[in-house]
């Protein structure tokens, strides 16, 4: 019998609305599959303890005769992305307990299409990191290889995904927190142009840098998430106003006639030999199918990392400020009010948020602002700029790798911080410049670990990347991961073990 | 650049952040690392008065609507009460005693 969890999102949709399975038999399919395998991954935060209550809503949706194609489709929620009664935490013990009142504009739009919300993700703190190592709930293991990392920092959300978890995922996407994490378990990951999704709801790290996008193992299921969650909100003033395109009709255009461009710093001598071989395979399969590819420079490539750090540090050192333990989330005992902030702050955030708090509050310091802040935003629209022209010259989309490595070892760069941002030197230019970017898996390496291509396109051409996106996915093989056997029975006893979901 | 104990010192107070005697120094070095990694910004040669293209079309977001007040959906925590009389909003005990002490902890 066929098992719901090796299904994708709209297969399932599919099968939900052919009757061959119950919104109840498929939450209780993933459902065991999580008390089976999470232990040992740490995927998900927590589940949903109000499941049952989506679950008859979805079921009389269908009985209605309700025929839109999500009803009753389980998704996991990265934890720093608000979901009205459950608690939302984004990996920080400042923010233990804390339960929103009201959906993030993305969740609210997922469950309105029927989606069932099946637990919270597991993150770096504040979205703060590029290996989900630093959550207080422990680090996510990588599913092809658990003495590695997922990637970050939506690292539980791609590993639910890879794991069979959750059909689909949505992470946020800051300086390459859903690609690198999607590239590192060998899923497929979208960062959508900044303003696309509403960042309501959205924990914020660095406001003109963040977007909530999906995971999946299919790029049909990116475009079908993509298209319910994309438009204008009016609690946000920076979602755009560009009406949605038809991202699924997308999947389905392939790539004849399109530009690819590989920006020759991208493939310097010193990436990865197999990475490279990846980066030219997917070329490969795009020149079949009709693209044509050719060599573009992006001189400014060395410099976006920094200007990311400043900037990213810079907004996030201003936006964590509301977490003083006045009004929600932790509270440390004092007699005296600046105490209270200090002492709560200092025992609530983690050491990795710390130390990006006080290099942004640096670099907005009196005497440092203009030499670090004000130049990093010029090197920031230069990026642009730089970008802006490679595409009106007719590039339609670029083609690179997604990171310089296939995923460390856990704990490999606890004692250099720097080696670790230097590792989203791919994923930080989309960001900087508010563009759509997209992690493809690309196969298998010579130890087994997955692969990636990043696509890159101009503002709010999804459907670029998802055409594709979906060249590629019919020419690399499916990948999966070793421990994606059968999933076994429910745990005996029916309690999670201590590293399951809480 | 190279940061001295002092300025982690004044930076961590801006921040509102404690940091441990035993962390300064670890902390020094790490955010000289940083530092040094962002320094390279200053690398980058002037653009010798050529113009940076800014983009007339914003891409599409939200189109400024006029600054007029408008009723909006509550998204935080609970309606704050209100103290009788005085239109105050009443707020939680936050210090540990009634009287606000002079000395930090």
């Amino acid at each position: 019998m066929s098992d719901p969890t090796d299904w994708g999102a709209c297969r399932l949709g599919a099968e939900l609305l052919d009757g061959t399975c119950t919104v109840a038999s498929v939450a209780s399919a993933f459902i065991d599959r999580i008390h089976s395998l999470d232990p040992a991954l740490g995927a998900f935060c927590r589940l949903n303890s109000r499941i049952d209550e989506e679950l008859v809503q979805a079921e009389r949706r269908l009985a209605d005769g309700d025929r839109s194609g999500l009803v009753g489709v389980p998704v996991a929620i990265k934890d720093n992305i608000a979901t009205r009664g459950i608690v939302t935490d984004a990996g920080s013990r400042i923010l233990a307990g804390f339960v929103p009142r009201r959906d993030a504009t993305a969740v609210a739009r997922l469950r309105a299409a029927g989606m069932v919300v099946i637990g919270k993700t597991n993150l770096d703190e504040f979205g703060m990191g590029s290996s989900t190592e630093t959550s207080t709930w422990g680090p996510t293991r990588n599913p092809w290889d658990l003495s590695r990392v997922a990637g970050g920092s939506s690292g539980g959300s791609a590993v639910a995904v890879a794991a069979r978890l959750a059909p689909v995922a949505l992470g946020s996407d800051t300086g390459g927190s859903i690609r690198q994490p999607a590239a590192f378990c060998g899923v497929f990951g979208l960062k959508p142009t900044y303003g696309r999704i509403s960042r309501s709801g959205l924990l914020a790290y660095a406001s003109s840098l963040d977007q909530i996008g999906p995971l999946a193992r299919t790029t049909r299921d990116l475009a079908a998430l993509l298209r319910v969650m994309a438009g204008p909100d009016r609690a946000d003033a920076t979602a755009a106003t560009i009406a949605p395109a038809d991202y699924v009709a997308a999947c389905e255009r392939g790539v004849t006639g399109m530009r690819v461009g590989i920006p020759r710093e991208y493939l310097h001598p010193g990436l990865d030999r197999e990475i490279a071989q990846g980066v030219q395979r997917a070329a490969g399969v795009l020149e079949a199918g009709g693209a044509r590819i050719e060599e573009v420079s992006l001189p400014l490539t060395e410099y976006a990392v920094p200007a990311y750090y400043v900037l990213a540090t810079a907004e996030a050192s201003s936006n964590l400020a509301r977490y003083d333990g006045i009004r929600f989330g932790r509270r440390e005992p004092a007699q005296e009010l600046q105490s209270l902030y200090r002492r709560t702050r200092t025992a609530g955030f983690g050491a990795e948020v710390r130390r990006r708090i006080l290099l942004g509050t640096f670099v907005l310091s009196a005497g440092y602002h203009d030499e670090y802040y004000g130049r990093a935003q010029h090197v920031r629209e230069r990026l642009r700029s730089e970008l802006r022209r490679v595409f009106a010259n007719g590039i339609t989309a670029l083609l690179t790798p997604t990171t310089p490595t296939p995923a460390f070892r856990l704990g490999e760069h606890n004692d250099d911080p720097v080696a670790m941002y230097l590792a989203d030197i791919f994923t930080v230019t989309a960001n900087l410049a508010g563009l759509p970017s997209v992690a493809v898996p690309a196969g298998l390496n010579a130890a087994g670990l997955p692969l990636s291509v990043q696509l890159v396109a101009p503002a709010f051409a999804e459907t670029t990347l998802l055409q594709a996106s979906a060249v590629l996915e019919r020419a690399f093989p499916s990948l999966d991961p070793p421990m994606n056997q059968p999933a076994p029975g429910p745990t005996a006893g029916g309690s999670p073990a201590p590293a399951g979901p809480r | 650049m190279a940061l001295d104990a002092a300025e982690v010192r004044r930076i961590a107070a801006l921040a509102q952040l404690d940091v441990d005697p035993d962390a300064v120094e670890p902390l020094r070095l790490q955010l000289g690392a940083m530092l040094d990694l962002v320094a390279r910004l200053a690398d980058l040669p002037p653009t010798d008065g050529a113009s940076v293209e800014t983009d007339a079309d914003s891409g599409g977001i939200a189109d400024p609507r006029s600054d007029d007040p408008r009723e909006v959906e509550d998204a935080a925590g609970p309606d704050p009460a209100v103290e009788p009389g005085t239109g105050l909003f009443r707020v939680p005990r936050v210090l540990a005693t009634p009287d606000v002490g002079s000395a930090d902890e």
